[in-house]
């Protein structure tokens, strides 16, 4: 096709009326579809007649043991050996530790207020709670229960790669910080004291209330689920990810039990 | 976009037998468009207009490459040779800054950090280079972490240095205990507390403490008004962290004045 009756038949297609509704169409496409695109973001909207997610973390085959690291320093607060609580699972396997939380999910409950101010202390040279779950952009209160240095050094984990948001010291006890940046951005967050390299936290920040962390029991509950199938993931630190299908139906409670 | 955006000019419109109905959609979505669109100009304006990208990039190969590698991750043929390793620009986090603590750093500090070079460090100074070049390389440096567009923290506002006097060093000394800064730089300063031998930067290698006895080693500066910045922004990328919650700023100041102190500068 030479070059003119290129340009006749491009003529042609752009002054075509179907040509002009199709591409009036995409747009209309594009702008209804551009907010979900670009904000990813929650509505908590309160749910009427929700379902219940309940269920248990469990280890099959051989419990690997919990690591212990001695201590050189500062032993009359922080002990001579700690466990790094990277394996709390019971002789039965249930798993302690463990983060559930739907995935995708865009309208539900409201969050309450517990999970928006979460406290992170530094108490015998242990993060505690080890384990959290918060809300992104909400405050993050951080305090020193222990009469020696700690500091607060977060990091946000992009697989193996880990990026650094903030560095806060605590070098006395009783000193509390509230802190409104870490939690700036959703994903897992890592925090470590670079004054007791053995301590390690985790914070989960999360953009909706649907994510919980397993108890003593590897249990949980998530609680006032609108009615759909989900996926559930399921992530601990040593043990790794998990996604599994989940059905919620309304007012009634679904069991499940995760094995790694 | 911009093709579907052409096509429905008010020229075509005299072709379509509902000319109302349609001239009116074409302005609605043309105007709808440009709404979409309006998200990506400015990051466009950043990349390619505000400065010559193309310029840039040959300095930056000239002159940082060697180091921070060509595609800025801090990898560059002499990194290896270099401790502390040069920095890697695609993770946003820089050492030297007046905001916040985890922040991205203003054009200024890193202006300064380029113009100035870091003590202690193998980065060296490219005053040689002239202001308009390294606010060039400024603007390249930034491009390589999304930080930069996502996030403009605000400047720490520092007060005026605090006068040097001994009821201000002493009091430092104060703080410097409240602070419990021995931990890592050791009791007289020497860099030799009891957690300085376990210390790591960002990357995972090992990192010791500054010797806060030899005023040429402070890698943020060695004036009180540096020492302040230091104490309450922290230097990203390593354990040195914030103490702008932990101590006033009283006690702050009294503190760079008595690190200052350590230094042994001689004064005129």
């Amino acid at each position: 096709m030479n070059s003119k009756n290129y340009d006749k038949t491009l003529n042609k297609i752009h002054h075509s009326v179907a040509f002009q509704i199709a591409s009036v169409v995409a747009l209309v496409v594009l702008l209804i579809l551009s907010p979900v695109i670009t904000l990813h973001a929650y509505k908590g909207v309160g749910v009427k007649n929700g379902g219940h997610l309940t269920g248990v973390i469990m280890k099959s085959g051989r419990i690997p043991r919990d690591p212990v690291k001695f201590i050189s320093k500062d032993r009359p607060i922080c002990g001579r050996a700690i466990t790094a609580e990277k394996y709390v699972i019971s002789r039965k396997g249930e798993i302690r530790w463990a983060v559930v939380s739907l995935e995708g999910i865009r309208r539900g409950k409201k969050f309450s207020n517990a999970q928006t101010n979460r406290v992170l202390t530094n108490t015998k040279c242990r993060f505690d709670p080890h384990v959290m779950v918060a809300r992104r952009r909400s405050r993050l209160i951080i305090k020193n229960s222990d009469d020696t240095l700690h500091n607060a050094h977060f990091f946000l984990m992009r697989g193996k790669r880990r990026k650094n948001i903030g560095n806060v010291t605590l070098p006395f006890r009783g000193l509390v910080v509230k802190n409104r940046r870490v939690l700036r951005k959703s994903g897992l967050i890592s925090a470590i004291c670079d004054a007791h390299n053995f301590m390690q936290g985790y914070i989960v920040s999360v953009d909706h209330p649907y994510a919980e962390v397993s108890d003593r029991k590897g249990r949980f509950s998530i609680r006032d689920i609108p009615a759909g199938v989900y996926r559930l993931k399921v992530w601990h630190e040593a043990l790794g990810v998990k996604r599994i299908r989940v059905v919620i139906r309304a007012g009634k409670t679904t069991r499940i039990s995760v094995r790694y | 976009m911009e093709s579907v955006l052409v096509v429905i000019s008010s020229d075509n419109c005299k072709r379509i037998k509902n000319r109302k109905l349609a001239c009116a959609l074409s302005l609605i979505f043309i105007l709808s468009g440009c709404s979409l669109m309006s998200g990506a100009v400015p990051l466009q304006k950043k990349t390619s207009q505000t400065y010559n990208r193309k310029v840039a990039s040959g300095l930056y190969r000239v002159s940082c490459s060697h180091c921070h590698g060509v595609t800025g991750k801090g990898d560059g043929p002499a990194a290896a040779y270099m401790k502390p390793r040069p920095r890697d620009f695609t993770s946003g986090s820089y050492k030297i800054r007046t905001t916040d603590t985890g922040e991205v750093p203003t054009d200024s500090d890193l202006f300064k950090t380029i113009k100035f070079g870091i003590p202690n460090s193998e980065m060296p100074g490219w005053s040689l280079l002239g202001d308009r070049k390294i606010r060039l390389l400024v603007a390249y440096i930034k491009s390589f972490s999304p930080d930069f567009l996502e996030e403009k923290p605000p400047r720490i506002i520092f007060g005026k240095p605090g006068d040097l006097t001994d009821q201000s060093i002493r009091l430092g000394r104060r703080a410097y205990h409240k602070a419990r800064c021995a931990k890592c730089h050791g009791d007289s300063g020497r860099g030799d507390g009891p957690s300085a031998a376990e210390l790591k930067d960002d990357l995972g290698n090992s990192i010791r403490p500054t010797n806060l006895n030899e005023h040429w080693q402070y890698k943020g500066g060695a004036t009180p008004q540096d020492i302040f910045r230091t104490i309450t922004t922290g230097l990203n990328g390593t354990p040195m962290p914030s103490y702008k919650d932990a101590l006033s700023y009283e006690e702050r100041r009294n503190l760079s004045n008595f690190v200052h102190s350590l230094g042994k500068i001689k004064r005129n």
